[in-house]
């Protein structure tokens, strides 16, 4: 929890609100044991490899799509099993790219 | 001694009444970490300011199992109090009394406390804990809800309505808080739904929790029916006060003005902002070196995080802030962030808050799953709501800005009355690939190096169309600026535009598409 100035009045007040957590980052669709993209693009680029252990928070892969570069990060901890795309692969939106475990 | 009596007996009455449904259900209320309502107006409002209205209404359950039975205050609490000395309408539904079910005696307090926010000019704010209608009292209790529908309507625009959520709330129980303005939920504890698990089971055999169903963290990131998810009940009363600080009380009033402060966040659009277009950014960074004291209240931080909306100040003045986040989705614009938007804008529009767009989209999300989900009418609220808003409106164009989500994003065109640029923006009608491979298309497919001739055409345009000079050269926007120079350029043309003349039309209301 953060806590954020409040003036109300001339007065000052403190009132506690949730960290700020990045956002962009997590995308709903992901379950502990599959990572999917949350829009159609290609595949810029994988930064994980099978047997890799990863943590919440790591990048997995770049999607670009919407003339950008968008960061697939992983929702939950675990390793990885199975790479089902390469770089330059069109995917469509909910398409499993990265099975974990 | 006559008076006397009479006084000690009216005491008496009241100390009945104020136990609510009495020490066992305030005890089972406590169990399931729930505060009672009396609890929970303590804490919402101002020490000692609460003045009770109807505590001697009595349910009007005849001829029912209830009829010989006392409900104190027909399981609700209503009246005046202040919050930060400024006064409020309240309503808190009693759920240790028949479970706060909501009767005719019920709903009349409720419907008049309602009348007293909208005839006061004072915001209403309605805590909710309720099981729903109460049977016995049938259709009655159906009238009820009714009545409360309408004055939420009727007070729609005049007062800003705050709801939250302290319990289960099924049924008829939810609507009112769905026309609400704000709608805030506690974890763990508010649970919204239609029809609960248990019918749902029984009627189409899908198996699923409460909380999965119509939890806080489902309400807050999937469906967008509420506003702001709190941790618990006295942050939930935080994050009332918060808010309130930036509303006016009525619509005939301003919002509240304080001494201006300078950003704690320093501007640094180098660092902010990636050198490659398609790099990513997180669009709060530059929100919070804009406005004052860095001090921003977001409105539903969980949904569509493609789009960021909320209210901070400028230069002392409320300002309400619509910006597309790169971070999440490139900050497309879709179905559920248009609807974000558009109701936000148009919230702001009736209580006199100025709009502030920041843009940095790359245009409406393409696809079959936003074509069905009726991206066209979704996306079209957000063309009319800034079209219909008549407060003043800036707009401050980061990056880029293409298609049909530059026209979306405040532009001139739909009645912006300052429109910015940054040397970083991109103002075109689609990205250089799209176009390069449109336009030379023939060119490209007849070279004998497609590839190369490919992307020299790609550069070529970026060169020639990426940029914000285009638009400004006719007119579309009205100053490329200096990053350093933002806010104070925001600031002087909020003040120019601040007492703007509002135009009304004679017509009853315009038709947005819904």
């Amino acid at each position: 929890m953060d806590k954020i100035k409040l003036i109300i009045d001339f007065t000052e007040y403190s009132t506690l609100r949730f960290k700020y957590s990045r956002p962009g980052i997590i995308y709903p669709h992901n379950t502990p044991h599959e990572i999917v993209v949350p829009i159609p693009g290609i595949i810029k680029q994988v930064l994980v490899k099978t047997g890799d252990v990863i943590k919440r928070g790591d990048v997995i892969l770049v999607l670009e799509a919407m003339k950008s570069y968008n960061k697939i990060i992983a929702d939950h901890p675990g390793k990885i099993t199975e790479i089902l795309v390469n770089p330059g692969d069109r995917v469509i939106k909910d398409q499993v790219v990265v099975k974990m475990d | 001694m006559e008076i006397a009596k009479k006084i000690s007996e009216f005491l008496s009455r009241v100390q009945e009444l104020l136990l609510g449904g009495g020490e066992k259900s305030i005890k089972k209320q406590k169990a399931q970490g729930k505060l009672t309502a009396r609890e929970r107006l303590e804490l919402l409002l101002d020490q000692g300011s609460f003045l009770e209205i109807d505590l001697f209404v009595e349910h009007r359950a005849r001829s029912s199992s209830l009829q010989n039975k006392k409900l104190a205050g027909d399981g609700v609490i209503t009246g005046v109090g202040k919050i930060k000395r400024r006064p409020v309408t309240v309503f808190a539904q009693d759920f240790t009394v028949a479970g706060g079910s909501l009767g005719q005696g019920h709903a009349s307090k409720i419907a008049k406390i309602m009348n007293t926010a909208k005839s006061s000019g004072v915001p209403l704010i309605g805590l909710n804990d309720s099981g729903g209608a109460r049977i016995q009292e049938g259709v009655g209790a159906l009238a009820g809800y009714g009545d409360i529908f309408y004055l939420n309507t009727k007070l729609s625009g005049v007062v800003p309505q705050i709801s939250v959520i302290l319990g289960p709330c099924a049924g008829g129980a939810v609507y009112s808080p769905a026309l609400t303005d704000f709608v805030i939920v506690v974890q763990g504890i508010s649970k919204m739904f239609i029809t609960g698990p248990e019918v749902i089971k029984t009627v189409i055999g899908e198996e699923i929790s409460m909380e999965e169903l119509g939890g806080a963290k489902t309400h807050s990131e999937i469906t967008g029916n509420v506003h702001f998810l709190a941790e618990d009940e006295e942050s939930a009363f935080k994050i009332i006060k918060q808010l309130l600080s930036f509303l006016p009380s009525s619509y005939q009033e301003l919002p509240p003005e304080i001494p201006p402060e300078e950003p704690l966040k320093k501007f640094d659009i180098t660092s902010v902002i990636p050198a490659n277009p398609k790099e990513t950014y997180d669009v709060l960074d530059i929100v919070k070196s804009i406005i004052d004291g860095s001090n921003f209240l977001e409105v539903q931080q969980h949904w569509a995080k493609n789009i960021i909306i909320g209210f901070g100040r400028l230069n002392g003045k409320v300002m309400g802030i619509v910006a597309n986040q790169p971070y999440y989705l490139a900050g497309v614009l879709d179905v559920n962030a248009a609807d974000k938007a558009s109701r936000f804008i148009r919230f702001c529009d009736c209580f006199n808050i100025p709009l502030l767009t920041l843009v940095d989209i790359p245009g409406y999300l393409p696809g079959v799953d936003q074509e069905h989900a009726g991206v066209i009418r979704h996306g079209a609220k957000v063309l009319y709501a800034y079209s219909e808003a008549t407060v003043p409106k800036l707009t401050l164009i980061i990056r880029k800005a293409y298609g049909g989500g530059y026209i979306a994003m405040c532009s001139k065109h739909l009645g912006a009355d300052f429109v910015a640029a940054w040397p970083t923006a991109e103002i075109a009608v689609m990205g250089p690939e799209g176009a390069a491979n449109i336009l030379y298309r023939r060119e490209i497919s007849a070279s004998d190096e497609p590839e190369k001739l490919r992307q020299q055409k790609i550069t070529e345009y970026q060169e020639q169309f990426a940029n914000p000079y285009v638009a400004a050269s006719q007119g579309f926007v009205d100053a490329v600026i200096e990053p350093e120079s933002t806010r104070d350029i925001l600031v002087e043309m909020l003040t120019l535009y601040y007492d703007k003349q509002r135009d009304k039309t004679g017509k009853h209301h315009g038709n947005i598409p819904l």
